[in-house]
């Protein structure tokens, strides 16, 4: 009787959970085939929940700091390299001999470049997120002064007498330079768009700045790149060098004669239709040869192979006897090693048509690439020994530095600066993005368009169904987790289907990610990637007193003629704080022949001074063209009443919006009731669409 | 005494566990450590036969290591069988057979293990070539009917379970599969046979039948063999028949990354004859070969430092034994993802510099428009762009060639190589006959602002243009 009722009991229980369990089983299908947009993903809950929270206990569980190694410098003598870790905000001092680190100097945010003395007992590093230049005592490891300088520095270089440092401010597009002497900066000079990294001539007579974003051009014509000659006689520009159908030039050195430099670029095909990766469509990747002077010429050639991609270009270095120049090519995991001399025979040897063709010629390339050295994830920046033998390369995402011999052309070692052993999720998923082996023949990576994880500032004609059609201006990544739909046309409700498998249909044309990589992806986009402070228009949280006039603007409910303005042709409620974005589809009149859907999806307002072009297809150049050029009709919200210097303070404060984790404005406090009718779709729902 | 014996014990244990391992490895069939190779009558070779179908060939296995060497047959109860190919796993193989002497070729598979087999394709015709595809798919070369223009052999796709047939060439081409690439396509061998007869090329092709493109040409005359090796160094081997020297046929070596300017020829100066090679990952070939003077081809090992044919595994004057693939687990190559919509009717066409050909880099500006040929007639004519672009819609599946015209339709080059579009297909081009290495440059093609002229044009209509779209509204 007993063991009768037992049986009973289990069995009440067992079809209770099953009762249970049956409706929560497909329930919990039913949500995991609309985020992830199919219906086979393994139905594990930590998958997303474990790996998508990008703050809070849960994500200081699961997530590492890893050190990013990015540029780096050796002593003079060589027995010392000094490690930028740009996520851990460190400098690290490592013994050459030993390959330990010793010393781990705190310096500010995202630090960028270190350079060190000629005498070896000093060095500076820039503080891309603090707008600042550490100077730091190698002897004591102690920091001794913190020089200002513009937006965003990052590459820099000492004058060869030691008296200047020339520091490029990469988002305010200067170039600080700064008297060491006094600690203060003397003049602030124009560079090109986004510019990155810098190098000295032997002689000392100039420096070179390059820069990734392209310069302004008419809409949908060719692109080019700016390499500012900078005279430090009269510290002044006195050329700007074109680099013509080029971006993402990202550093340059001096072959020691100084009659050339070479940078790294991309040649990218944004304005030819997204139709195939075969035969370079897409992207192409190489470097440029400098000839300083006013009528020096700029030619380029590529590193790519007619099969085979080497994406990426980041640093270049040149042995003291000028012949060979190493580049890391940092979305495939390898060094190019470019023999010079055959580059200037080929050079004398060709016509200007011929080289014109060059620099689109992927089979030119084995005249000149005489290696490829295998090293690890995402090599960045590298530094030469004095000697030329050596050359050490950041590998950024591996936490070591590799050792190579130069002359062998080999990997000798690596040196392991100690980041964290255990790989998480999102680390991993950093490592997709950063590599092009996801795109057939690896022809690009996430990290090309996305460079930084913001966006390339091209457009790119995307081709959808026709050709010539749906032109689509690249959208950052930054932060993007709390804005869902994704795509201008919200097709995607979440980035695991923004990267899933139409991604591999129409862009990476390659086998898709397989579950486990695209849950790493989908976590690193969720989790890893910050917006910045935004210092150059909001750098304390006050606003300047045109920002203010402009926030009021952005919240204002009558025109200047006190006629109310209707609901949904206000700022705030298509664009609410705190992600101003309300997630829904609008159509605000900017629609054109050559788009296929009608309305789009609210883009989010934070760090826009980052992001020209404008407009889902980045036809305007500036945020005043939005309004002026492309949007007379007041269908983008009510302009019309506006004075010029209204407009002018709109955009004042539309430059300062950033992320809410650096807000001093309690919005949800200050425009209460504005903002408590505004409606905000939820993450797991389809945007409505909502017409003006 | 207890504790002495229990360690006795548990050492006989131990030397058990390990005498059995060493047992069991040796007795487990070890099916990846064999070679698989077709066996052909001596009298049933034909050099000039492309096609790998020998009339009462074999598939026989043999064991390369351990001092026995060991045949076995695989294919008794079948009349005629080559081409076998492994799957990924190594557990099973697809080669084409005839059951009987008049029967058309088939594909069928053959379970390793059980030694069973079952027919995959049911057409009338015969279907050769058959290799794996990711996805329980493979591909295959099918004889199509004469319908006038000729025999040819065509490529297909199909379900391995024998569902979702699908024509993915329709060229005028006699189409062999020679491999599948790491990257996913599919590598064939390919001969125009209409209506002139061409040269033999490697073309690569990605297994929906879109983005066709030249992969290998040999010299004028060279004839590529049918079977190609794709190794882990990214190196492409295959033999070749030399032209100036008939009936030699020699090992080449190509490199993945630049395939037409990389060739390498390994056996020049090695007499005999090589026609097929199978490298390994190991350094070890295994080559088909035929020694001066000999009328058989053996199996022989290959000895890559010295280049020359060493060890013979199999040499029989009765047999030629072609064809040999390694019976072990190999990565699967990249699953390609299909764009294709099959009910859509047509595909678009973008070539964006007429005036850039492989002839002259700076080509020429003589022409100013093209003509689009269809199998036997025009199928229009359309001028370019002052850029030199133009930009089609063409029926899906339907072969087609492009010339260009001057101002009085004289032809100033072409006709081009056969092409075709599947539905909804995009496809582009850098220029005509263009140098293959070369990419696009970053410009838009003026012919992308229109709508794309419709092949066939209608020539009732005095304009062949659409009207021209806004690119946006700028004002």
């Amino acid at each position: 009787m007993k063991t009768k009722k037992i049986i009973l009991l289990i069995v009440v229980v067992l079809a209770l959970l099953g009762f249970l369990l049956i409706p929560v089983h497909k329930l919990a299908r039913k949500h995991v085939n609309y985020i992830t947009a199919t219906t086979d993903h393994p139905l594990t809950c930590t998958r997303c929940h474990l790996h998508m929270p990008n703050k809070g206990l849960i994500y200081k569980a699961v997530n590492k700091t890893y050190l990013s190694p990015y540029n780096l410098a050796l002593s003079p003598d060589g027995s010392k390299l000094y490690v930028v870790a740009r996520e851990s905000n460190m400098l690290l001092v490592v013994d050459n001999q030993t390959g330990r680190v010793t010393h781990k100097i705190p310096v500010g945010k995202r630090p960028h470049t270190v350079v060190v003395t000629h005498d070896g007992k000093s060095a500076f590093v820039s503080n891309q997120w603090a707008d600042n230049v550490y100077k730091i005592d190698l002897t004591t490891h102690k920091v001794t002064d913190t020089l200002s300088t513009g937006n965003g520095p990052a590459g820099m270089v000492l004058s060869k007498d030691e008296k200047t440092l020339y520091v490029v401010d990469s988002y305010a597009n200067k170039i600080s330079v700064i008297d060491l002497i006094s600690g203060q900066e003397k003049k602030r000079l124009i560079a090109g768009n986004n510019p990155a990294g810098a190098a000295l001539s032997p002689d000392g007579k100039l420096v070179y700045v390059t820069s990734r974003r392209v310069l302004p051009h008419p809409y949908r014509t060719p692109v080019s790149v700016e390499l500012t000659e900078l005279n430090t006689v009269t510290q002044r520009v006195q050329e700007r060098k074109m680099v013509r159908d080029a971006y993402i030039m990202e550093n340059v050195a001096f072959t020691p004669t100084g009659n050339l430099a070479i940078v790294t670029l991309i040649r990218p095909k944004n304005l030819i239709p997204s139709i195939q990766v075969e035969e370079g469509f897409m992207m192409t990747h190489g470097f440029g040869i400098i000839e300083p002077g006013k009528d020096g010429r700029v030619i380029e050639l590529l590193t790519d192979e007619p099969n085979a991609y080497y994406s990426d270009p980041f640093d270049v270095v040149i042995t003291p006897d000028g012949k060979k120049a190493f580049i890391s090519s940092s979305g495939v995991d390898k060094i190019q090693v470019i023999d010079l001399d055959k580059v200037r025979k080929l050079i004398a040897e060709s016509t200007p048509e011929e080289l014109k063709t060059y620099a689109n010629h992927r089979g030119i390339s084995s005249k000149y690439v005489i290696a490829r050295i295998p090293v690890g994830a995402n090599p960045k920046g590298m530094v030469i020994s004095p000697d030329g033998k050596t050359i050490y390369v950041s590998e950024r995402l591996d936490d070591k530095v590799a050792v190579i011999n130069t002359e062998t052309l080999s990997l000798k070692r690596q040196i392991d600066l100690g980041g964290p052993k255990k790989i998480t999720v999102a680390r991993r998923g950093r490592r997709i993005f950063n590599n092009s082996g996801g795109t057939f023949q690896n022809q690009y990576g996430c990290y090309t368009c996305h460079p930084d994880a913001n966006e390339d500032g091209l457009i790119y004609n995307m081709a959808g169904v026709g050709m010539g059609r749906n032109v689509t201006n690249t959208m950052s990544l930054f932060d993007i987790g709390k804005t869902s739909p994704y795509k201008w046309n919200a097709h995607n409700q979440s980035v695991y289907k923004q990267d899933g498998y139409r991604f591999s249909t129409y862009l990476t044309r390659t086998e898709p990610f397989n579950y486990d990589d695209l849950d790493a992806l989908v976590s690193y986009i969720m989790t890893g990637i910050k917006n910045p402070p935004n210092l150059m228009y909001n750098p304390t949280g006050e606003l300047t007193p045109a920002q203010k006039r402009g926030e009021k603007i952005f919240f204002r409910t009558h025109t200047n003629y006190g006629k109310e303005i209707p609901y949904n042709d206000r700022c705030y409620v298509c664009h609410p704080p705190p992600y101003f974005t309300d997630r829904r589809l609008h159509d605000v009149g900017t629609l054109s022949e050559t788009d296929d859907s009608i309305p789009f999806d609210t883009p989010d307002l934070i760090d826009l001074y980052l992001g020209s072009p404008y407009l889902h297809d980045g036809r305007a150049a500036t945020m005043e063209e939005i309004w002026t050029k492309y949007g007379s009709e007041d269908r983008h919200g009510i302009v019309g009443d506006m004075t010029k210097d209204q407009l002018n303070d709109l955009v004042e404060y539309l430059k300062s919006i950033r992320d809410s984790r650096y807000y001093t404005i309690d919005y949800s406090e200050k425009y209460k009731d504005l903002l408590k009718k505004v409606e905000v779709n939820h993450p797991s729902v389809l945007p409505k669409q909502d017409h003006h | 005494m207890n504790l002495r014996k229990s360690f006795h014990i548990i050492v006989y244990l131990i030397l058990f566990w390990f005498a059995g391992i060493y047992l069991l490895s040796c007795t487990k069939d070890p099916v990846h450590k064999r070679i698989l190779v077709t066996r052909v009558p001596a009298g049933n070779l034909h050099p000039e036969q492309a096609v790998p179908a020998w009339s009462g060939a074999s598939l026989v296995m043999i064991r390369t290591g351990g001092n026995r060497k060991q045949t076995e047959l695989l294919t008794s109860d079948f009349f005629s069988a080559c081409s076998p190919q492994v799957s990924y796993d190594a557990t099973h193989i697809l080669f084409s057979g005839q059951k009987e002497k008049n029967d058309p070729w088939q594909v069928w598979e053959m379970n390793l293990k059980k030694k069973t087999t079952r027919q995959v394709t049911h057409c009338k015709e015969s279907c050769y070539t058959p290799f794996y595809l990711p996805g329980n798919h493979l591909a295959f070369t099918r004889a199509m009917q004469d319908t006038g223009t000729g025999t040819f052999l065509t490529l297909f796709t199909m379900n391995l379970d024998g569902t979702n047939l699908q024509q993915i060439t329709f060229h005028p081409h006699e189409d062999l599969i020679a491999t599948i690439l790491k990257d996913g396509r599919i590598l064939i061998r390919s001969k125009q046979v209409y209506p002139d007869t061409g040269a033999v090329k490697y073309l690569a092709i990605r297994p929906n039948g879109t983005k066709i493109e030249l992969f290998y040409s040999g010299a004028s005359g060279t004839l590529p063999g049918t079977q190609v090796h794709e190794t882990t160094d990214g190196m492409i081997w295959f033999t070749e028949r030399n032209a100036g020297n008939p009936g030699k046929e020699d090992i080449i070596r190509i490199r993945y990354n630049r395939p037409l300017h990389s060739r390498v020829n390994y056996t020049a100066n090695i007499p005999g004859d090589f026609y097929t090679v199978l490298p390994t990952d190991d350094s070890t070939y295994f080559v088909s070969y035929r020694k001066p003077g000999d009328r058989h081809i053996g199996l022989f090992t290959f000895s890559s430092p010295d280049k020359s044919p060493g060890k013979a595994l199999l040499n029989d004057d009765h047999f030629h034994f072609l064809d040999p693939v390694l019976l072990q687990p190999y990565e699967r190559p990249r699953n390609l993802p299909n764009e294709l919509m099959l009910s859509y009717p047509t595909g678009l066409l973008m070539s964006q510099n007429i005036y850039l050909t492989a002839d002259s880099i700076a080509g020429s500006i003589k022409a100013s428009q093209i003509e689009v040929l269809g199998m036997d007639h025009s199928l229009g004519v359309v001028p370019v762009e002052k850029d030199g672009s133009f930009f089609l819609k063409i029926p899906a599946d339907m072969p087609f060639r492009i010339q260009t015209l001057d101002q009085n339709r004289h032809v100033v080059q072409g006709p081009s190589d056969w092409l075709w579009l599947r539905p909804f297909e995009r496809r582009g081009c850098a220029g005509c006959h263009e140098y293959p290495e070369l990419s696009p440059q970053n410009i838009v093609p003026l012919a992308i602002n229109t709508w794309p002229v419709i092949i066939p044009v209608d020539t009732t209509k005095s304009k062949v243009k659409a009207e021209t779209f806004k690119v946006s509204n700028m004002k």
